[in-house]
């Protein structure tokens, strides 16, 4: 057995045959640039019709844009050129395609460099003609399903498979806004790229493709089997549902309505959320906008992408997190010298009270985007009271200055944090007398409370959420909050993760902020458990003594 | 020749299918037409080219036109910009 790790692309989780998929070489090798091309271009316009009718006009575009490359001058030009200078055409096109996609990998925004790929992509396509490779792809006969592995599939790839016998896609090369993962998702199968150890070993093995945990697992033992039939038979259960899911509001088995709400990192990530219903944005991590330019966003620029994201969700609201970088992510404009131990350096709101220009701005910019909408600021990385009232100051004085400019601006607007410090956790009774709402960010809870680092395999046994002290934790600042008769939430990794659901809900949450991808899954999650024994398992969680015995009453299903 | 000063909005900066409309529709005038970011010059006919200019959302690019429609040229690729 061997489990191979990649970025979970498309959600689903599937088992059965792989099929290693790669071009073989033919005999009917093209060597003229001209009728090269030109065959090419009939290709990428066969493509285009074709997702024209499979996916529709938005997805078929990049087909079109394939179109315009392949009859760019400053592309066929110097391959032209390469090649009245004596080079083979193949090693023309490969190095044309090559060095100006070079270009583009040097930029410093990810989108571009997966652009890189588009220009990869077409001169691959060129030199499969040229070599003659024989694109004739079918399935074995029969109806069975695959688990298409490649190294890398290109957007022609993926439109040549009859999509009623894929099961999924996994890849070693690709990133999360690769072609494959998009077209994926519009297909309706799991992805996972970027999956490093892959190569043709995998062909015809039974296997297990997990789109959620980003994780392939070829000829699987009996332990594993067991434990990932469960996940695909969930995956069916939840399919099978997922039309009533998707357009219902959360509620537990026994009627408890349960917010759902998502976790998103720009306005346009709301747009795979297609049809389902949910609870507004519980967490919009606002750093996009700071780390994608060079210099600080400007007030307008940062209002209108809030302003989107409040339109796109309203009435229900959209929670904005204020900045959130530390030491161990460099913004240019902010002063942040070389810290000996980011993770307990000025990080968060400490690095914006220490910049308050940057952060007025930002205050400001929520302001504005909050009037007539249904906005609320939350800050990260909490520990003192003073950090809440500081900012209520500057709340204030913001205010003051757009009244003066005329210019409308939110009132009352809630002011929340996150808790995600043992500090803010252990004085949520106090702090909840200074904020409107908690959102509990585990991801960084579980790592301070253990005083172990999540990306350090050494310590990955003692930064285990299933720990009591994390548990206690969680559980007094969801009853703090509800003594105090505020909103209390958990956006991290924990509120996403089904093992989590009942005893979170024992616990007595009323709101998950999750991933998209994610959504619909915790909603159905919810609407399997009865809360009254949901509180049963809670309580017994509670009286563990540690993690193992956590981990045992909770695979007891 | 005529210039004109424009600020990217859309968040996935002057990508793929933004960068074909774009480049579509500067071919449809003869005027010659560039793109300008950072000093660099960039042809706008080219896809690769308009690829390469790289502008990312809160960039600055200058689009210049010369010819005897450069005026309609600079409004259709605003509204082209726009609309990405």
């Amino acid at each position: 057995m061997r489990i191979l790790n990649g970025i979970a692309g498309a959600p689903g989780v599937v088992s059965g045959k792989v099929l290693y998929y790669e071009k073989k070489v033919g005999s009917s090798a093209e060597t003229d640039i001209d009728t090269a091309v030109k065959k090419c271009i009939d290709k990428v316009k066969k493509m285009y019709n074709k997702a024209l009718a499979d996916l529709g006009e938005d997805k078929a575009k990049i087909f079109f844009a394939y179109e315009m490359l392949l009859g760019d001058q400053m592309f066929i030009g110097p391959i032209k050129e390469a090649i009245a200078g004596g080079d083979e055409p193949e090693k023309a096109v490969a190095d044309v395609s090559e060095s100006m996609s070079g270009v583009l990998m040097k930029k410093e925004n990810e989108y571009l460099r997966q652009r890189a790929d588009d220009i990869r992509n077409v001169g691959n396509m060129l030199r499969e003609i040229i070599c003659g490779a024989d694109d004739d792809f079918s399935f074995p006969e029969g109806d069975d399903k695959y688990i298409i592995s490649a190294q890398e599939l290109t957007p022609v790839d993926t439109m040549l498979f009859d999509h009623s016998r894929l099961l999924g896609f996994v890849t070693k090369e690709g990133g999360a806004t690769s072609h494959t993962v998009i077209l994926a998702k519009s297909i309706g199968i799991p992805a996972v790229v970027g999956v490093s150890e892959l190569d043709r070993s995998s062909d015809d093995a039974d296997a297990y493709l997990d789109g959620y945990a980003g994780e392939f697992v070829i000829n699987p033992d009996a332990e594993a089997k067991s434990v990932y039939d469960k996940r695909v038979l969930d995956e069916q259960e939840l399919l099978k549902s997922l039309d009533t899911i998707k357009k219902n509001d959360a509620y537990t088995k026994d009627g408890e309505r349960i917010k759902v709400a998502v976790n998103i990192g720009k306005p346009s990530d709301l747009k795979c959320s297609e049809d389902s219903k949910f609870d507004g944005v519980g967490l919009f991590r606002s750093e996009f906008l700071y780390s994608s330019s060079k210099e600080k966003p400007p007030v307008k620029q940062q209002c209108e992408a809030y302003k989107k994201a409040a339109d796109l969700v309203y009435p229900k609201s959209v929670t904005i997190r204020t900045l959130d970088v530390g030491g161990d992510k460099q913004i240019e404009y902010f002063h942040m010298p070389k810290e000996e131990n980011p993770f307990l350096g000025n990080r968060g709101i400490r690095l914006c009270l220490s910049n308050e220009g940057v952060f007025s701005d930002q205050l400001k910019a929520l302001l504005m985007a909050g009037y007539g909408k249904r906005l609320k600021i939350m800050l990260p990385m909490v520990t003192r009271i003073e950090e809440i009232t500081r900012t209520r100051e500057l709340l204030a004085e913001v205010k003051e200055e757009l009244e003066r400019e005329g210019t409308p601006a939110a009132d009352d607007i809630e002011l929340g944090i996150m808790i995600e410090t043992p500090a803010s956790a252990i004085m949520s009774e106090v702090l909840a007398k200074h904020c409107d709402f908690f959102s509990i960010g585990t991801n960084d809870l579980v790592q301070y409370i253990m005083s172990a680092d999540r990306g350090n395999s050494a310590v990955e046994k003692v930064y285990n959420p299933f720990n009591p002290a994390v548990l206690k934790m969680i559980y007094k600042v969801i009853q703090d909050g509800a003594d105090a008769g505020i909103e209390v939430s958990v956006c991290g990794d924990l509120a996403a993760n089904p093992d989590f659901t009942e005893i979170l809900l024992g616990m007595g949450l009323k709101k998950f902020s999750v991933p998209l991808p994610m959504l619909n899954r915790i909603k159905k999650k919810i609407s399997d458990i009865n809360l009254s024994s949901a509180k049963d398992v809670a309580n017994e969680v509670l009286k563990a003594e540690d993690e193992y015995e956590v981990e045992k009453i909770i695979r007891r299903g | 020749m005529l210039r004109v000063k424009y600020t990217i909005k859309n968040e996935e900066g002057l990508h793929a299918r933004p960068a074909a409309d774009f480049c579509n529709t500067a071919m449809r005038f003869k005027s010659t037409i560039r793109v300008i970011k950072d000093g660099e010059e960039f042809e706008a006919k080219s896809i690769l080219m308009v690829l390469c200019v790289g502008a990312v959302q809160g960039d600055e690019i200058e689009i210049t036109a010369d010819g005897e429609d450069e005026k309609e040229a600079i409004d259709a690729l605003v509204e082209t910009l726009d609309m990405g």
